[in-house]
């Protein structure tokens, strides 16, 4: 274990507090300023003291000897302590300066790094969200981006003051005496080696510490969604076993980043007392072998100085847990910000071509020089596609959907349905044939326009902490009040919309649990309603719909699907009767196609399906 | 301790260089002494490094198992009154800032107070006279301190809600990636997110900037107290003529950097406090809900018949009342059927036989009991629900079927499954019953999830089991299939079902219509017909659609 640490860590430590030190990169100018405050304000300190304790007391004494009388010894007095008092308001200033400027630019560089996270977030391939949880993912938000609060805030100025305290020491030990001051080096080597072994191991259990307290959010998110089930089904013993171990895991790792941050501190303060009982004795020898140039007084003051040489290290030692519970959460966060993103060099994107809102098209593909005008006319061609390699899901689907018409798919469950449909978006890439959006390969698309081109509606519809109205126009964000409710009432959403408390401006938490599927899916039917994309997908898009509703919209879909081109998924034959080709999956593979009627006749895979001796799902 | 031993060795070492003392085995005995108690400071300081570390973690992992019990043991209404977002930091952000806070301040916190009453014993020996600046300063100190903490208790509490804010935009975006994908809104998600963080980072900013005064606040009382001390020793040296005065201040001021520095580290941890403040007070809040559900009752649930007399409920902090004198009677081991447009209380009711919401007014007995005279875990054991929205949870298909409990014979899961007609798609799987599920069970599509939710329920062998909407995303057939093998296997069990679709509960034994949350008419499918009421409409309209459709 000692080995890996050996090579893992010490490069990812330093790349880390490199990258993170990069975001400070555009404060530069600030950041001078700040260095010279932090010097004066220690400056201000020290010269402080040297007026305060040598030249006033001296001016005391003197003017006590002189018996000066009380005025004119008052005078000198005062303008020291004036001068004094101006050095001193000055240090204060400078300290509330530095610190105020330091929490901006902490502020600043956290909400950057948030930024960022969310911004690559929405860049990164679809496959990575399948195989992390999103209480993992919000805990870079969180829990890591908090990690590199304190860091920025308290100790950064800290560090600049105790580096510019241990150089100066330790110049004026070499000016006293250059033997001695060896052993004061030794002693200082000797404390980076036992900050560089302890970190080492530090910033280990810190990365634990944070890798576990994303568990932990990922754990307790999943189970606070599903409390009630937790509760209904008497889980919680399981539920809180399995919570305890992570919480215990933290623990442990959490104790040991501390811990091994917090030897630092006895250490130091023992090496520098040793330091100081050799350098006194040593000294002391060197004095009886008069090889101290400035005799007894040089050896007090260099003895002087060998105590103040621990102190910047003490300081030092306070942040090194905040640098590396910093480097740690920064370290994860960087990990996060270089996951592969989805791949987007296509060179056709959407243009408006017409304002005329009854116009045929009003939009269109080009990549400069050619103006294809949206039909939404779809094409597979020899499609194969696999989300793990020689694990075939797909297998050599071609068909076609011209436009205007409405293509189904039906098939058991694993069949391939929802890919097709992932494929088509994009979300995966395609293994080998290709993909077609009016003639142009969609890999050619620009991601972004070729979602744009697509209303796609699944069977989760997924609503936001926003009123009603907000959800719905969602997906067109400069909808009227007009549109929105036309849209609802054509998806037969309108009526329970307008039951609700506050109608259209109602406001939905947590995901809309207080409303049932079916009313989910009727608003997800309004959000396509909205949208008046040539091609519209439907993944068991009324799955939910009770029976009564369905009913209600089965006009409003018709209407909906007409005027453009429909790819429908539904375990309900009823919602694809009407299709103008229905395909049957099995397996990956086309095993039919047809109209209805045409599979009826057929007497095949369709035909079981729709007399139930085989089931749907 | 050890802090003071090794003060006054130094200073005996120092005197002895002072006195040139040249006696160099005395010079060696004191040196090897000062070796020796720098190794026991040693080992105290790495003791007290490793009883720190241990003791704050500890404090932090009890806290959060606490916390963790205490939602457990919360009501169906008490988890309503919290957004989930802000539950998840409440246990996991909030309670690494106290456990840090601990750390962090544990060892200034014993030790300034120690170091702070020496250098004020020596200070008040040494001079009375001077001594009156300490006496002015430090008050006026400790009461700035504890106004900042004050004041930055609410500034923090506003960052806790602002992080609750971020986690909740996070989670939605994550919630609904696909879908945002597929609309291309990333950049509006980006936009939300701004607002968002911007509103952080202006709440963060002004929380922080405000307690780094701190820093400054302190330095200046320092350099006050040396003014003062100045001020008054010169003073009072010039008028008295007192020479030792003079000495005094010296010394004064040399105590006054090591007094304020243990003032300062003081000072630290109140504002690490403060900060940690905001955090204990969300914590309290999840600790200071309290089920308003009294488990009292001792009896065993046996029979399953259930009676509602004069039921009405009203949820907790809401003033309309979702069901109104609600009164039926189901005799044990029969079918029921509740029916009723949305939001005319169907849920509501059978939520109330479970006890997981508690009614407003009325009663209602199980078995000729109150249910109030059964322990809640006899119920909920009795009494197994597949709620509406069906939620898996990460694992294989059998964790979620074992859900609950893990004694359950292999043959149960595969009869369950069966029944619930979820077998033949768990054995079309690559793993059939150690197939994985992803978190919320998102890799399953909307039936396949209602049918493990069933299994799960009926693997809980209730004697009562309610089914809400628990068939609306099945097709007509596996539908049939399903209710025929529950009417086959579970003869004994009271099965109620919620459901907008007739043909899903017209066989049933007895048919409650809600309508607003009353009872609107009760009967059979074949005596509600007779009437002219909202079944009769529903009937009509779904049977015109049902044989247009799939029997042409």
């Amino acid at each position: 274990m000692a080995v890996s640490l050996n090579r893992a860590h010490p490069q990812d430590l330093k790349k880390t507090i490199f990258r993170l030190f990069s975001y400070l990169k555009c404060y530069l100018p600030i950041l001078i300023i700040v260095f010279f405050l932090v010097i004066y304000s220690s400056l201000a300190n020290i010269v402080g003291t040297y007026i305060s304790g040598t030249v006033i007391i001296n001016q005391l004494s003197d003017s006590l000897a002189n018996n000066l009388p009380f005025d004119v010894a008052i005078k000198e007095i005062a303008t020291s302590c004036l001068v004094l008092l101006v050095i001193y308001i000055l240090g204060v200033a400078s300290n509330i300066l530095y610190t105020q400027i330091m929490v901006r630019i902490c502020q600043d560089v956290l909400y950057r790094l948030r930024k960022d996270l969310l911004l690559r977030m929405h860049k990164l391939k679809i496959s990575y969200f399948d195989k992390h949880t999103n209480g993992e993912i919000m805990s870079y938000y969180t829990n890591d981006v908090d990690s590199i609060m304190t860091m920025i805030n308290d100790s950064l100025g800290n560090i600049i003051l105790s580096l510019c305290n241990i150089i100066g020491t330790i110049t004026c030990l070499f000016l006293i005496n250059v033997y001695l001051s060896l052993i004061v080096i030794f002693f200082i080597a000797l404390m980076f080696l036992c900050m560089y072994f302890s970190s080492k191991r530090a910033h280990k259990y810190f990365k634990k510490q944070q890798d576990t307290l994303a568990k932990i959010n990922s754990a307790a998110e999943e189970d606070l969604v599903g409390m009630k089930t937790i509760k209904a089904y008497q889980h919680e013993k399981i539920s809180f076993t399995n919570f305890q171990n992570l919480n215990d895991n933290w623990r442990k790792d959490a104790a040991k980043a501390f811990f091994f941050t917090q030897i630092n501190t006895p250490f130091f303060v023992s090496l520098s007392y040793l330091n100081f009982s050799i350098s006194a004795i040593v000294g002391c020898v060197f004095l009886s072998l008069n090889m101290i140039a400035s005799g007894i007084g040089g050896l007090t003051s260099y003895l002087v100085f060998v105590r103040t040489a621990a102190q910047p290290f003490n300081l030092f030692t306070q942040h090194i847990n905040n640098i590396l519970s910093a480097s740690a959460g920064a370290e994860r966060i960087f990990n996060f910000l270089d996951e592969e993103i989805e791949e987007d060099n296509g060179k056709y994107s959407l243009i408006k071509i017409s304002d005329d809102k009854n116009s045929e098209s009003r939009y269109a593909f080009t990549d400069g020089e050619k103006i294809i005008p949206l039909r939404g006319k779809i094409a597979f061609e020899h499609v194969y596609f696999s989300y793990v390699p020689n694990k075939p899901i797909l297998k050599d689907i071609s068909f076609i959907a011209p436009e205007h018409t409405k293509v189904a798919f039906v098939g058991s469950t694993g069949a391939g349905k929802t890919t097709i449909i992932s494929l088509l978006a994009r979300f995966y890439k395609v293994d080998q044939g290709r993909i077609t959006y009016d003639g142009i390969d969609i890999q050619d698309i620009k991601l972004n326009s070729l979602r744009r081109s697509l209303s796609l509606v699944t069977q989760d519809t997924h609503l936001f902490t926003a009123s009603i109205k907000d959800n719905i126009s969602y997906v067109r964000r400069h909808s009227s009040e007009e549109e929105i409710i036309e849209a609802s009432k054509k998806a037969r959403a309108d009526y329970f919309i307008r039951r609700m408390t506050d109608k259209y401006e109602t406001i939905i938490y947590d995901d809309g649990n207080n409303l049932s599927q079916g009313e989910r899916q009727l608003l997800g039917l309004a959000r396509a309603t909205l949208l008046k994309t040539p091609l519209i997908i439907l993944d068991e898009a009324t799955s939910n719909i009770d029976t009564l509703s369905e009913k209600l919209i089965h006009n409003a879909l018709k209407d909906l699907l007409s005027e453009r081109t429909s790819i429908v998924i539904a375990h309900r034959l009823s919602t694809i009767k009407d299709a103008d080709m229905i395909y049957v999956l099995s397996d990956g593979k086309i095993i039919e196609s047809g109209n209805e009627k045409m599979l009826l006749e057929k007497k095949g895979a369709y035909y079981d399906l729709y007399t139930g001796n085989k089931e749907l799902a | 301790m050890n802090l003071l031993l090794k003060n006054g060795l130094n200073e005996t070492v120092i005197n002895n260089v002072y006195t040139y003392s040249l006696n160099l085995d005395y010079l060696f005995l004191i040196g090897g002494i000062m070796i020796l108690f720098a190794l026991l400071a040693l080992l105290l300081g790495l003791s007290t490094a490793y009883f720190t570390a241990n003791a704050g973690r500890y404090l932090g992992e009890e806290l959060r198992k606490a916390e963790y019990q205490k939602i457990l043991s919360y009501s169906f209404a008490n988890l309503d009154s919290f957004r989930i977002n802000s539950l998840i930091t409440r246990i996991t952000g909030d309670i690494q800032i106290i456990s840090d806070a601990f750390c962090q301040s544990l060892r200034p916190l014993l030790r300034s107070p120690v170091q702070l009453v020496f250098a004020l014993s020596f200070a008040i020996i040494m001079s009375k006279d001077l001594s009156i600046v300490f006496a002015i300063i430090l008050p006026l100190m400790t009461i700035l301190l504890f106004f900042m903490a004050i004041r930055a208790k609410p500034r923090f509490i506003k960052v806790q809600r602002a992080l609750d804010k971020i986690n909740l935009t996070t989670e939605e975006s994550l919630v609904a990636i696909r879908f945002i994908r597929a609309n291309a809104k990333e950049d509006y998600e980006n936009e939300k997110f701004e607002s968002v963080n911007s509103e952080n980072k202006k709440i963060a900013t002004k929380a922080t900037s405000f307690i780094a005064f701190n820093s400054a606040i302190m330095q200046g009382m320092t350099y006050t107290c040396i003014l003062g001390i100045l001020i008054v020793g010169t003073n009072i040296s010039l008028t008295n003529h007192d020479a030792n005065m003079i000495i005094n201040m010296g010394s004064f001021l040399s105590y006054v950097s090591q007094l304020l520095a243990s003032l300062n580290m003081i000072s630290n941890v109140f504002m690490t406090f403060s900060r940690s403040e905001a955090s204990k007070e969300r914590i309290k809040e999840v600790f200071e809900q309290t089920s308003e559900i009294e488990d009292r009752g001792k009896e065993e649930l046996s029979d399953s018949s259930i009676v509602f007399k004069n039921v009405s409920f009203i949820y907790p902090n809401h003033s309309e009342k979702v069901l109104d004198d609600i009164s039926f009677i189901i005799s044990s081991g029969s079918f029921i059927g509740i029916i009723g447009e949305t939001g005319s209380g169907k849920t509501s009711l059978v939520n109330l036989i479970s006890r997981y919401y508690e009614k407003t007014e009325g009663d209602i007995f199980i078995g000729n009991k109150k249910i109030e005279e059964y322990s809640l875990n006899s119920l909920h054991s009795n009494i197994a629900t597949a709620f509406q929205i069906p939620q898996l949870f990460k694992g294989t298909i059998l964790d979620n079927l074992k859900y609950g409990n893990e004694n359950i014979d292999e043959k149960d899961v595969i009869l369950a499954s069966k029944i619930a007609e979820c077998y033949p798609f768990i054995m079309d799987m690559k793993d059939n019953f150690n197939s994985l599920v992803s978190s919320r069970g998102t890799s399953l599509s909307g039936g396949q999830k209602q049918r493990v939710a069933l299994a799960r329920a009926l693997l809980k062998k209730p004697k009562i089991l309610i089914l809400d909407d628990s068939f609306s995303a099945l097709d007509r057939i596996t539908e049939r299939k399903i209710k025929d093998n529950l009417k086959k296997y579970l003869s004994d069990t009271t099965i109620i079902v919620i459901s907008q679709k007739i043909s899903t509960i017209e066989d049933a034994d007895m048919i409650i219509v809600l309508d607003k949350g009353k009872v609107s008419s009760i009967g059979t499918s074949k005596e509600l017909l007779e009437q002219d009421g909202i079944y009769k409409s529903i009937y009509t309209l779904q049977r015109k659609e049902d044989y247009g459709s799939i029997t042409k």
